[in-house]
């Protein structure tokens, strides 16, 4: 047996196309996810602070709403701007060397002025717009239902109440990790091309090599537990390795919980080598036809869980969620994403074991079909 | 008394609404090379298959070693060596380990494998090919390997279909030489090929298979005294009249006569004299020869007159 699975492993370590698309097509993808949010995290992370100048060219009631506005966002941990309450010249000197990114006249009416075009510009526009949106309602309101104006301010209140972000559990709710959870749920389903390959390597009706494995003395049960074994093995180490790549190099959040992360990745390789097996032992195409049908089918069920666009899982929670119930990349995105937000295990256990109940279902299907003693043409 | 290694009775094999293997009958006794020739989808393979119980079959019985032969026969199969038409080897393991692979699956005494391997590559000849992968050998020396990988465990029974199929001549001399040895060595070889000179040449015994069914048995010598044609006259002349050819037509033991591109072609029943009845006529007659040539039957006369010459898929 350790005969069998020492050349097991040297197979699949020397399989270029295996590795392709294990190894290396992961840790491409990863990287070029990592180049391509980076940019806009960091844009977002610098949206907390703009710097800006608030120049009161008359003092009314404009003028003081506007200027305790500002007051209450530049307050606390998420301020989203830094102030200078100053004069006109003192202000376009510090737009012209760069020391802020705009300047608020505050008048009857407030006018924005920018140095250039950005981010940080749209959202001073948005404040200013903002702004001026509420003290119209107001103003039109006290004029025409004065006896409606409290009720309104403490509705408008409400509804800045109701939309401020609560912290569900331990974690941070990063938009883009998802893609990366995705990503690895991907790696582990790619380790079905492994499960694919022994197949072919046991079933006498899929290659002389497999013929010639079935009339030696070894039982096939015997061969197909040590392919399985050693492709499960191998897919662990490549999917660490890929972990290892995601984590260290391009500092993608997985959380504390790293016993739970690789439990995980392990489950995750025991369903993509049994996915492959199950695929092989059923599917009566030609080789290459039943790995091109493998491809497609894996990326589609990434796709479902989020690897190209992310809004896709919550769309089909909201229409179809029995998928997402039954897409093992689904169930290992959602688990990763478990690890990283909730402080306890109940979804994160329901997930696992959907997985492994999928993972024994393809096992004791392609046993079933593995078994058959003799073929009815090679 | 020899034993009897492989014993089919009465086997029956479909594929559909195909025949492949009609009511074959088969005994090879210990230490004969049997060479099972037959045109493509004669049946051979589909023949070896079901020995081997890769293959469902709808009737028969198939004995090997006195055993019935089934998926399960672990024991029968320690003792069999299988080399298929069709390269059978690891791409990604190189010469040596895809070699001490197959026989690890027989042997499993380390060192007496060790040993096993080292023969058989030396028996195949690729000493020198130890750390190369399958995919950098030339078609002869894969085709060495594909051998070295079914006999390393040292098989009782060998099973070869085909093993020298797109091999150069050197190679192929090199292999047949290497199962001779085999079977010297005591083995028991079936050998299936196209190559009549290869069959000619190693085995003892031959059966002429088509349409799943035993056509004709027995050596060389004995197949040729079952077709009709005994020798093959051609004599090179300028020019021969119609008449002439009919009179040569009539002669004794002559049954088919033809002249073409001043080559004239006498094909004779077996009996003595046919080239001197032949030239004596031509003297008599004043017809200037050329060169003569005669011919005894090979056994790819036998194929072709046995099995037909139309054109097979």
């Amino acid at each position: 047996m350790l005969h069998s699975f020492k050349y097991s492993i040297l197979c699949a370590l020397r399989n270029r196309s295996q590795l392709f698309w294990t190894l290396l097509f992961p840790i491409m993808l990863g990287t070029l996810f990592h180049f391509a949010f980076s940019s806009i995290i960091e844009t977002t992370e610098s949206f907390s602070e703009i710097p800006v100048a608030i120049v009161t060219l008359a003092e009314n009631e404009t003028s003081d709403a506007f200027i305790e506005m500002t007051r209450q966002l530049a307050e606390g941990d998420e301020a989203l701007i830094v102030p200078q309450y100053t004069d006109e010249a003192q202000a376009e000197e510090l737009l012209s060397n760069g020391d802020i990114d705009g300047i608020f006249y505050v008048n009857d009416e407030i006018r924005l002025v920018v140095a250039t075009k950005g981010i940080n510009s749209s959202i001073l526009k948005t404040i200013s717009d903002s702004y001026l949106q509420i003290f119209s309602t107001v103003s039109n309101i006290a004029q025409t239902r004065p006896d409606m104006i409290n009720e309104v301010i403490e509705k408008i209140s409400g509804d800045i109440n109701i939309n401020q972000e609560i912290a569900l559990g331990r974690g941070e709710t990063d938009t883009f990790l998802n893609y990366f959870y995705s990503l690895i749920a991907m790696q582990c389903l790619f380790g079905s091309f492994m499960g694919l390959h022994r197949v072919i390597n046991i079933q006498a009706s899929l290659s002389p090599l497999a013929a010639r494995r079935n009339v030696t003395p070894t039982r096939k049960m015997v061969m197909v537990l040590v392919d399985f074994a050693a492709s499960v093995c191998i897919q662990f180490i490549l999917l660490l390795v890929v972990l290892a790549y995601l984590v260290f190099v391009l500092q993608v959040n997985f959380g504390e919980q790293w016993g739970f992360v690789i439990l995980t990745g392990f489950v995750g390789c025991i369903l993509g080598v049994s996915f492959g097996t199950l695929v092989g032992s059923t599917l009566k195409a030609n080789p290459r036809t039943t790995e091109g049908i493998l491809v497609c089918f894996s990326l589609l069920l990434c796709f479902l869980s989020g690897l190209m666009m992310q809004n896709i899982k919550n769309i089909i929670e909201n229409s179809v969620p029995i998928i997402n119930r039954i897409n093992p990349a689904a169930l290992l995105t959602d688990a990763f994403y478990c690890l990283t937000v909730y402080d306890n295990y109940t979804r994160y256990t329901r997930n696992m074991i959907s997985l492994l109940i999928i993972s024994a279902i393809f096992c004791t299907i392609s046993i079933l079909m593995l078994r058959r003693k003799k073929y009815a043409s090679l | 008394m020899k034993q009897t290694v492989v014993k089919i009775e009465n086997l029956v094999k479909r594929y559909k609404e195909l025949l492949a293997v009609d009511h074959f009958n088969l005994t090879i006794e210990e230490g004969e090379i049997l060479g099972l020739l037959g045109p493509n989808g004669s049946g051979k393979t589909t023949t070896i298959n079901c020995l081997l119980s890769l293959l469902q079959y709808d009737k028969g019985t198939i004995e090997i070693f006195g055993k019935p032969m089934s998926p399960d026969s672990y024991d029968i199969k320690q003792q069999i060596g299988i080399i298929s038409q069709n390269v059978a080897v690891f791409e990604d393991l190189t010469v040596y380990e895809n070699v001490d692979y197959f026989c690890g699956l027989y042997v499993k005494n380390k060192q007496q494998r060790k040993e096993m391997v080292k023969e058989a590559i030396e028996f195949v000849g690729l000493e020198d090919y130890l750390k190369f992968y399958p995919k950098k050998l030339s078609g002869g020396l894969l085709r060495r390997l594909n051998i070295a990988c079914g006999i390393a465990h040292k098989p009782r029974l060998i099973f070869m279909d085909e093993p020298t199929v797109a091999v150069d001549p050197q190679s192929r001399n090199s292999i047949l030489k290497g199962i001779q040895r085999l079977n010297q060595n005591g083995a028991t070889i079936i050998y299936t090929s196209h190559y009549m000179e290869e069959v000619e040449q190693i085995c003892s015994r031959i059966i002429i298979m088509d349409k799943g069914r035993n056509l004709a048995e027995g050596t060389t010598e004995e197949l040729k005294l079952m077709i009709k044609t005994g020798e093959t006259i051609r004599i090179e002349l300028l020019d021969l009249a119609a008449e002439h050819i009919a009179n040569i037509k009539n002669l004794k033991h002559v049954f088919l006569v033809q002249f073409e591109d001043s080559l004239l072609t006498v094909h004779c029943r077996r009996g003595s004299h046919n080239l001197v009845t032949l030239l004596n006529y031509l003297n008599e007659h004043e017809i200037t020869c050329g060169r003569v040539f005669s011919e005894l039957p090979t056994l790819n006369d036998v194929f072709l007159e046995i099995t037909g010459k139309q054109l097979r898929d």
